[in-house]
């Protein structure tokens, strides 16, 4: 009897060591990155680094500036992309088609989870970018392809399976009574989803939503391969960009060696890391807010 | 109406895949825009190529920036207007020793008197260029010295090693597709790895880390080693000249392989280099460039690729030759 008892005792501790240790991993690694980055911190100022767009560290100007920008904008034009066709997929996946082709199309686009992120970059240097940089002079513009873009439209695929799968599954969650209820009132089926099934799974696809910007703040490969890699803060979709992960990527192998420089690379991991922070709180706040106005807790 | 609506789609599909396969719009632009393509990983080459240019560094380079040798050598292959620059080993076909399908080497105008005189004219073949760089007609950089690298000086069985490497070793050098040193450069290294002492026991393991750019040579290299002494074992990795460069000094390996000039920050840690092969960068346009016969009998000067990859006051092809 008190074995038992002592097994669940025991089981309950490690548990909570091992959750506990899960919990502090984040803490260390912002730690350590923050640790290796002082060298750089101590010699600039921190606006300097934040806001400065001039990217010459064997020079000694180390400003992330369009690193941090173009973060931005290929991970805005991701989601831009990718939120609605997403949204759609998955109502149409959840509400309205058959179970044969729900069968069908639900593994391939789980499949689509499962690509290597290398070959999407090479994907998408065969097919995104020639389709990009000939279709920019039809809007009076010339481009490589090597651009915003481009990397929006390959990340846009990648988050693709995580959304959908995340968002139909919370679509089917929703009650049949409800939507029952509604089709007896004489609504049709979209008025029914639009109406009703939205409402009641909206803090869910808002979840799934951050979770698809997660990725696609972190990815890499993918992105560095089609994005055209040049320092400059982005003023157009067809501008190339530079993200903080291509940054990191392209240049720590090579420049370890040189001590401001491979803490330059630790800051601007660590300016990452404070970013994707930042992001899941700020959009932490918005789910709240959506679940208490309809009153789920 | 449903009829209408595929005709519709249909159409617009149409359209994209025009627009799409044969870059139609082209004509909507006036001029040959050049598009500048550069690395964007950090790396000897495009390091090697900002030294030609000037007393520049890579992250001077402008341009579209694309990872990786292959990748690079894929964009310019895909867009007419395109101009790079790759390792000797990408812009030529390692079977047929001419220049890549689809890319053209573009001659370097070396005593800029505006065209490709008889001795600058050596593009052709890898082994005609191959043959340039060893006699030092082809300019040094764009061609480079690759380096063996370790903290202060090469010991024991690893100083055998690159020893032997600078002596019989050179032999392999062309069949990896990396050009062999010059008899008088050979023995100036040499007298850097300094005098043998004799009775070496040549067993055990040597550590090796480093520059990509190196790595299919020093394993071949290894190989050929090996045979001689058969209870010699290597450990070799690659991950970057730096990182070669980090391990060497730190004492984590006996060797690191490095395919750029080393820095000042560097040699003050202690780093002692010795040179044991060539490459060389070269640069590369598309075949259908839209220039490409005048390219080939004037060349480009060293000044005209600054202003292309540098100061970006040379934007159309029509600029670049006369």
């Amino acid at each position: 009897m008190r074995f038992r008892r002592l097994k669940d005792l025991l089981a309950s501790r490690l548990m909570l060591a091992v959750t506990i240790f899960s919990g502090l991993l984040v803490v260390l690694i912002a730690g350590g990155l923050f640790r290796k980055s002082s060298p750089i911190l101590a010699m600039k100022p921190l606006s300097e680094l934040l806001f400065s767009s001039s990217w010459h560290p064997l020079k000694g100007e180390f400003g992330f500036y369009p690193f941090i920008m173009s973060t931005l904008w290929v991970t805005g034009v991701a989601m831009i992309l990718a939120i609605p066709l997403c949204l759609l997929t998955s109502i149409y996946l959840a509400e309205y088609a058959p179970s044969r082709i729900r069968g069908i199309i639900k593994p391939l686009i789980d499949l689509l989870a499962g690509i290597p992120s290398v070959v999407y970059g090479l994907w998408g240097i065969l097919f995104i970018v020639p389709l990009v940089r000939n279709i920019a002079p039809l809007f009076g513009s010339t481009t490589t392809g090597y651009n915003v873009l481009s990397g929006g439209i390959v990340l846009a695929i990648m988050v693709f399976p995580v959304i959908i799968s995340i968002s139909e599954e919370v679509i089917r969650t929703v009650p049949h009574e409800m939507r029952e209820a509604s089709l007896a009132l004489g609504a049709t089926r979209w008025q029914a989803t639009k109406l009703v099934v939205r409402r009641a799974a909206l803090p869910g696809i808002i979840a799934a939503i951050i979770l698809g910007f997660s990725r696609a703040f972190g990815e890499t490969m993918a992105v560095l391969m089609v994005v055209g890699n040049v320092a400059k803060v982005p003023s157009s979709v067809l501008d190339p960009a530079y993200p903080l992960t291509a940054l990191i990527a392209n240049n720590y192998g090579e420049m370890m060696s040189m001590p401001l420089y491979d803490s330059a690379l630790l800051l601007a991991a660590l300016v990452l890391l404070i970013l994707v922070f930042l992001f899941s709180v700020g959009a932490r706040l918005i789910l709240l807010r959506v679940e208490r106005s309809y009153g789920i807790e | 109406m449903r009829k209408m609506r595929r005709v519709l789609s249909g159409f617009l599909v149409l359209v994209f895949l025009c627009a799409w396969f044969s870059g139609c719009g082209g004509w909507i632009v006036e001029g040959y825009p050049v598009s500048v393509y550069t690395r964007s990983d950090a790396c000897g080459a495009a390091e090697t190529w900002a030294n030609y240019l000037g007393d520049y560094h890579q992250e001077d380079l402008g341009g579209t920036a694309v990872y990786g040798d292959p990748g690079l050598a894929e964009a310019v292959k895909k867009d007419a207007l395109g101009i790079g620059y790759n390792n000797l080993n990408y812009a030529y076909d390692m079977d047929t020793g001419k220049p890549l399908a689809g890319l053209s080497v573009i001659p370097i105008d070396l005593n800029e008197n505006g065209r490709i005189d008889a001795d600058e004219d050596f593009y052709a073949s890898k082994a005609e260029l191959v043959q340039a760089i060893a006699t030092e007609h082809y300019p040094s950089p764009p061609a480079r010295d690759l380096y063996l690298v370790t903290r202060d000086e090469f010991t024991g069985i690893a100083r055998e090693f690159v020893w032997w490497v600078l002596t019989d070793g050179q032999q392999y050098a062309g069949e990896v597709g990396y050009v062999g040193l010059a008899r008088e450069k050979i023995e100036g290294e040499l007298s850097k790895v300094g005098e043998m002492q004799p009775g070496i026991e040549v067993e055990g393991v040597i550590t090796i880390s480093g520059a990509w750019a190196l790595y299919p040579m020093v394993v071949r290299w290894a190989e050929e080693f090996q045979k001689l002494h058969p209870r010699v074992n290597f450990d070799i990795s690659a991950g970057g000249a730096g990182k070669g460069m980090v391990d060497a000094l730190g004492g984590m390996v006996d060797i690191g392989m490095v395919s750029r000039e080393i820095y000042p920050a560097e040699i003050e840690k202690g780093a002692f280099k010795v040179s044991v092969t060539k490459d060389a960068v070269v640069p590369t346009v598309n075949e259908n460039n839209p220039v490409l016969e005048k390219l080939v009998l004037e060349g480009m000067k060293r000044q005209t690729f600054t202003d292309v990859w540098i100061t970006g006051k040379i934007t159309d092809w029509e600029d670049v030759v006369s």
